[in-house]
């Protein structure tokens, strides 16, 4: 990443930072994608995230952090919005889109996609940090250090949560060997 | 008696190590499945209008200026607070001098930098350095040094996390005399700023300020005890970023310093403007500040809030303006107030004038904003206020309103409202306590142009609707205030 154009951003630098954000902006949406289900949710996501960052950008102490210091700020974001979105849900006491974040029975395909669409919809049914962390290693190449960061977690934790979401992964691909039996 | 125990524990490390190679076998299947699954999982159609939100989130960026947020603990319930979004800054030399001969003072000449009358006590020199620190789970809280008279007690602060990655801040901070009582009749005002890290050093510098009333018995020890807070970014505070232990300093109080400084000057002459009369009585000048005795007619049929533009001026026209950030005035009832201006104590001027043309006041039957909390609407406000949306937790509580209000450009530009006392009543009249409030110079709703978030704590019942006894709004009344006082 050009380190420069980071610093730029920090000095305050709007076309530097837009740049910046153009560079990333397919990950973001990715990320964003797989956390919040939603194309437009993970839209206002990214708008969130980008006001969030150049409002606090100046603060950025190590520039070559930038890729995951944005992350992280979308992470937060999203999780005030799935935050936000279980409140609305509970006070109208049903959840507006009718289903649930974690259903895949609407995937396409039958059995044939089964298997081949097994490993991402066995992620879908870990809990958010494990599944997270599994997707930012291999989907987005983070090192554990840089989820470490990413997610404000020791390095570790995030070890941790990577052994325990490949023993749930290896569990929900048992269960289908033995279903197909 | 050890061998057949050995054994069994080879035999089952022989086990667990089989086990491990099953499990480091299927981990590597899971690893696997994993790596062919990473170009299905990217490939993921991107919206073409991603850009537009991507300009949008920006746009919004740009147009926001600063916001402070502010709290205050007080046990004087009358203290005003003005917010002021600052813009510019202009350093003085003369203050820069002294207060950078000292290592780690330099943000005090910042913090300074918008009264006039703690730079020339600086200048004068009635700064105390300090630089006392307590450190508990590895977060390092130093008070730097005082300035302090009968009137009042400014303490600059530095706050260093020195394990962790966040910043720390403070989030109540208490005196007590040598007795370890509280002291009575103070309000402390704290402000963070909406860039608790400004030059990048990892550190929080900012100010407690100290407001003492004539009631307030000064001890010879003052302790000021804090807790402090991890500030999550761009997160509005949360209960459980406050660090759990306390921190401790105590500040030695030289009396002799400033006992019986003060000067009182009696004024006593009325002002009537748009039909409301205005008594102003007497100014009391210390070295921190000027305090300025008012009073208000009370069969007046507006309520007075705020002077915009009163501002002593000397012989030579030189201005001192009101203090325009932490405590501003305080009302000891209804209809008096004191107003607190920067001090020209050290310059002592020949003549003084107060001067003024612009009222901030609204009617006495419009004071009140009434709130439906469930069906989330406003039952009573006056005209430029409206209710944005009500923040709710997952059992239905208020945690947050959010009001958006229309100002007048001409004179609000940098002036951010606190529209809304820190108490409100509810249906059945009991009085309850809001949390912090904040405001932002930005509304996501054409015509309006400053947010206002009031939060409520965790811990309260109420019942709706709920009433707020509005405390300032930009509405006017205007005339000439040109009165000698010295």
């Amino acid at each position: 990443m050009d380190t420069q154009i980071v610093e730029a951003a920090i000095k305050g630098d709007s076309e530097a930072f837009y740049e910046l954000m153009n560079l990333h902006k397919t990950q973001l949406f990715r990320i964003a994608f797989r956390y919040l289900q939603s194309e437009q949710d993970a839209l206002e996501a990214i708008q969130e995230t980008t006001f969030r960052a150049y409002r606090s950008v100046k603060r950025l102490r190590e520039p070559e952090y930038f890729q995951t210091w944005l992350i992280r700020i979308l992470i937060n974001t999203c999780h005030d919005e799935l935050k936000h979105q279980r409140v609305q849900t509970s006070l109208r006491g049903v959840n507006p889109n009718g289903s649930t974040v974690f259903d895949d029975s609407a995937e396409p395909g039958g059995n044939a996609d089964l298997q081949r669409l097994d490993i991402l919809s066995a992620l879908d049914r870990l809990e958010v940090k494990h599944r997270q962390v599994i997707e930012l290693k291999y989907f987005e190449d983070l090192t554990i250090r840089e989820i470490a960061i990413t997610l404000e977690r020791p390095e570790g934790t995030i070890k941790t949560w990577l052994n325990h979401s490949y023993k749930q992964l290896r569990e929900h691909l048992r269960d289908r060997g033995e279903s197909r039996v | 008696m050890f061998e057949p125990e050995e054994s069994t524990e080879r035999e089952e490390s022989e086990e667990e190590k089989y086990l491990n190679e099953l499990d480091a076998v299927e981990e590597m299947e899971v690893i696997n499945e994993l790596i062919q699954a990473k170009p299905r999982s990217m490939d993921m159609a991107i919206p073409k209008d991603l850009d537009d939100y991507i300009r949008n989130g920006l746009d919004k960026g740009l147009k926001v200026q600063k916001a402070r947020q502010f709290r205050k603990w007080s046990t004087l319930v009358a203290c005003l607070l003005l917010v002021v979004l600052i813009t510019t800054v202009r350093v003085s030399p003369a203050v820069a001098a002294v207060l950078r001969q000292i290592p780690g003072l330099g943000y005090i000449v910042e913090l300074i930098n918008y009264d006039k009358g703690l730079q020339s006590a600086v200048e004068n020199d009635f700064f105390q350095p300090l630089g006392v620190s307590d450190e508990q789970e590895g977060v390092v809280f130093t008070v730097d040094g005082i300035l302090m008279d009968e009137s009042s007690l400014v303490i600059f602060y530095t706050v260093e996390n020195k394990w962790g990655q966040s910043l720390v801040d403070l989030s109540e901070a208490k005196l007590f005399d040598e007795m370890g009582e509280p002291v009575k009749e103070v309000s402390i005002v704290s402000y963070a700023s909406a860039d608790p890290d400004q030059d990048g050093d990892g550190k929080v510098h900012s100010q407690i300020n100290v407001n003492f009333s004539d009631l307030t018995v000064i001890p010879n020890n003052l302790s000021v005890k804090v807790q402090l807070r991890k500030i999550v970014q761009d997160k509005s505070p949360q209960p459980s970023d406050t660090l759990s232990s306390t921190w401790k300093i105590i500040i030695p109080v030289d009396k002799n310093k400033f006992t019986d400084m003060k000067k009182v000057y009696e004024v006593n002459q009325n002002v009537v403007i748009e039909g409301q009369k205005i008594t102003f009585k007497k100014a009391t000048v210390y070295p921190t500040r000027m305090a300025l005795n008012v009073s208000y007619d009370p069969v007046n049929s507006k309520k007075i809030f705020a002077f915009d533009d009163l501002t002593l001026v000397n012989e030579k026209g030189e201005e001192w303006g009101r203090i325009m950030n932490g405590v501003t005035g305080s009302r000891p009832d209804e209809n008096h107030e004191i107003l607190f201006f920067q001090s020209n104590y050290f310059t002592e001027p020949k003549k003084l004038f107060l001067r003024g043309k612009s009222i901030r006041a609204l009617d006495k039957e419009e004071l009140n904003v009434i709130l439906d909390l469930e069906q989330e609407r406003i039952l009573k406000a006056p005209p430029n206020l409206v209710l944005d949306h009500i923040v709710k937790t997952s059992s239905r509580k208020v945690a947050e309103l959010s009001f958006l209000l229309k100002t007048n450009p001409e004179y609000d530009k940098e002036h951010g409202f606190n529209i809304f006392p820190f108490i409100f009543s509810d249906a059945r009249g009991q009085s309850l306590d809001t949390g912090e409030h904040g405001m932002l110079s930005h509304s996501e709703k054409p015509g309006y142009d400053q947010t206002i978030t009031v939060t409520f704590p965790d811990n309260i019942s109420y019942q709706s609707p709920i009433t707020f006894q509005i405390e300032d709004f930009p509405s006017r009344i205007t005339g000439d205030i040109n009165i000698r006082i010295k």
